[in-house]
């Protein structure tokens, strides 16, 4: 899966990768596993096997769904089926971790706002 | 997700008007020579006097449009060749001497954006209004102002509110001349019950040299401004939204509001948008009301939570509930509808029992001014600055779009159909992706026109996607009008639109007959705002 996810943020979703600001930290969960998807302050990509609750941001799904999402050839593609996932009640759930601080939210702003608003998550 | 054809794509983003936008983005520029342009500019010059002809980059190019959306300001951008700043109504008659000698198109302009008209910047000239700005007259028996076109709000505001007057600004920002809100761009303010009242009466210069005046001032300068001619038609509307393409107000007669005993603003929780819609529209019949308004929870969300340790829950919120859901994390209901109102104490005590009484016959929870301090007091100092106090200057301060960027596209109808076209348009939303946006709605006219507008955010960093933005808007437009029995606002720019329905065309063909008459009588070397009356009446 990591391999999964890095294809996909590093090819037709790089648009998303490009908005997700240095310092981001993203938990993807699938079931009993999960996906740490971090960005340095190099604006590098990491992405690696992760533990539950660690991150700023945790993205919950079924496996089956983030697949399909993954397999996207092209962001258009990827929204039309988030589009789908939206309209029929599945749309992945997303869980901020910050504790509740003006500071945090400014950081959250900076860091995951338009991120999430180019995953079709935040809108 | 709802995959739009070429063919319907062409038509509903004209429906949008946002084509018809970007079409003006490429309207042909004016080509003025370096000769020629010099020869112009001296001529201005000698008419006006040197410092108020600009035509360096660094001025021409802070002229940047309409203000107002932001594909509009990003698509219709061309700055202009030169930009000139009248004192007076005989200043502006020679600037349309000249423009007319040179064919010249002018664009009426008031805070460096075309708000005073609406209309996009197509080169050419730019009439800068913010010197004429005097204010003539105060009339505190008769309750109206009268200003120049450069008038700002704040101006006006700083005189009559200390002598127990409000006007009907709405949300734009104070430093906006005032004939942008209440005239030009008349929809745009928070006296919504009383849309068509703000102007009484306008004295207008137009291309070939004319002055027109419109109200009781068509028979010379009396003590006393008035919108009843008698025997002449009411001729303030032919200008007022003028969009700048008939002529340029140069005096306007605007309306004051006295603040009598008291104000209140009753608010009323909502678990559905529909009761919400039937309340603020029962509400609307009252006298007492200036405005109702319903907000959704995305909005009052966004107000509420944007500067406190709360506005992570809310974004989590966004991302977790739909627009119709009732979020319960937030602790907010579905949507909150108000009623703003003026009177004497009887009367507002009377009114706000009515309110209370209107609310539990549509299932709502009334909403005590106490209540909302205490439990949305972000909301409540917005809602009250607004629609209660009139305090702009603050509200100014706390605008609506923290939440970024956006399209906003509106409509207007039954009362019931406007009902079924919010529940449906839900889904279409739904099928492109949205979970939930903003909206907001207005009853003009004591409940005559009910009015719903959609905000959805969108992103627009950069041109592919505003035009994706365009397209999404244009899309909504077309489902709308396809299902729906309502009109769409700004319906003007699509009179001349060729790819139209062909019943709309018919329609539109007796007024634009009699528009493009008045034009070419008053504009016959159609200088004024041309872009805009290619695309829409000439």
């Amino acid at each position: 899966m990591e391999e999964k996810i890095t294809a996909f943020l590093e090819g037709p979703g790089k648009e998303i990768t490009d908005y997700l600001g240095p310092g981001g930290d993203v938990l993807i969960t699938l079931g009993d596993s999960s996906y740490r998807v971090k960005m340095d302050k190099d604006r590098e990509l990491q992405v690696e096997k992760g533990e539950k609750g660690n991150s700023d941001i945790e993205i919950t799904t079924e496996a089956e769904i983030m697949n399909d999402l993954l397999s996207s050839s092209s962001m258009e593609e990827y929204r039309q089926k988030m589009a789908s996932y939206t309209f029929n009640n599945k749309k992945p759930a997303v869980k901020i971790h910050m504790e509740r601080t003006d500071k945090n939210a400014a950081r959250f702003i900076r860091t995951y706002v338009y991120f999430l608003r180019r995953m079709w998550l935040l809108n | 997700m709802q995959k739009i054809s070429d063919k319907t794509e062409q038509k509903l983003s004209r429906l949008a008007g946002a084509a018809t936008m970007e079409a003006l983005r490429n309207h042909e520029k004016v080509k003025i020579s370096g000769e020629k342009k010099r020869k112009i500019l001296d001529e201005f010059r000698e008419a006006l006097s040197p410092d108020r002809v600009r035509d360096e980059p660094h001025v021409t190019t802070y002229y940047r449009g309409p203000a107002h959306g932001t594909p509009r300001r990003v698509l219709s951008y061309v700055p202009p060749d030169m930009v000139v700043y009248p004192e007076s109504r005989e200043d502006i008659l020679e600037i349309f001497k000249i423009a007319s000698k040179y064919k010249l198109p002018v664009t009426p302009v008031g805070m460096q954006s075309t708000m005073v008209g609406g209309t996009p910047l197509t080169g050419g000239i730019v009439m800068d209004f913010m010197g004429m700005n005097k204010i003539h007259k105060i009339d505190t028996e008769q309750n109206y102002v009268v200003v120049e076109p450069g008038t700002t709000v704040q101006q006006v505001m700083d005189i009559v509110q200390p002598k127990g007057f409000a006007i009907a600004k709405g949300t734009y920002p104070s430093n906006f001349p005032i004939i942008s809100t209440l005239v030009s761009w008349f929809s745009q303010h928070n006296f919504g019950n009383r849309m068509l009242d703000q102007a009484i009466g306008l004295e207008v210069c137009t291309p070939d040299g004319s002055v027109i005046h419109t109200g009781s001032m068509i028979y010379g300068e009396t003590e006393h401004w008035s919108d009843v001619p008698q025997s002449a038609a009411r001729l303030t509307n032919l200008f007022s939204p003028h969009q700048a393409s008939i002529g340029v107000i140069t005096k306007a007669a605007i309306r004051m509001w006295p603040m009598l005993d008291k104000t209140a603003l009753p608010v009323v929780g909502f678990n559905d948008f529909a009761s919400a819609f039937r309340w603020t529209h029962d509400m609307a019949k009252s006298n007492m009301v200036d405005q109702t308004m319903i907000w959704c929870w995305v909005h009052v969300g966004g107000i509420e939570f944007q500067k406190t340790g709360r506005y992570l829950d809310y974004i989590e919120a966004k991302m977790k509930y739909r627009q119709e859901d009732v979020p319960e994390d937030l602790g907010l209901f579905n949507c909150y509808a108000f009623a703003g109102m003026r009177g004497y104490e009887e009367e507002i005590d009377g009114a706000v029992k009515v309110a209370e009484r209107m609310a539990k016959r549509h299932g709502g929870t009334y909403l005590s001014e106490e209540w909302m301090a205490e439990n949305l007091p972000n909301t409540w100092l917005y809602f009250s600055a607004l629609h209660k106090d009139f305090r702009y200057d603050l509200s100014d301060s706390m605008g609506l779009s923290s939440e970024g960027g956006g399209f906003s596209v509106q409509y207007m109808g039954d009362r019931e159909e406007v009902i079924r076209m919010y529940e449906g348009s839900n889904k279409w939303f739904r099928k492109m992706g949205w979970n939930n946006w903003r909206y907001y709605s207005r009853m003009f006219n004591a409940g005559q026109t009910p009015w719903l507008r959609y905000m959805p955010n969108s992103n627009s960093a950069n041109q592919e996607e505003i035009k994706e933005t365009v397209r999404i808007a244009g899309a909504l437009n077309a489902y709308i009008l396809e299902n729906y029995e309502v009109n769409p606002e700004n319906a003007m720019f699509y009179f001349n639109d060729p790819d139209n329905p062909e019943e709309v065309r018919d329609r539109a063909k007796p007024v634009r007959r009699l528009m493009r008459a008045v034009q070419k009588e008053f504009d016959p070397e159609n200088i004024l705002s041309p872009a805009i009356k290619k695309y829409t009446l000439v």
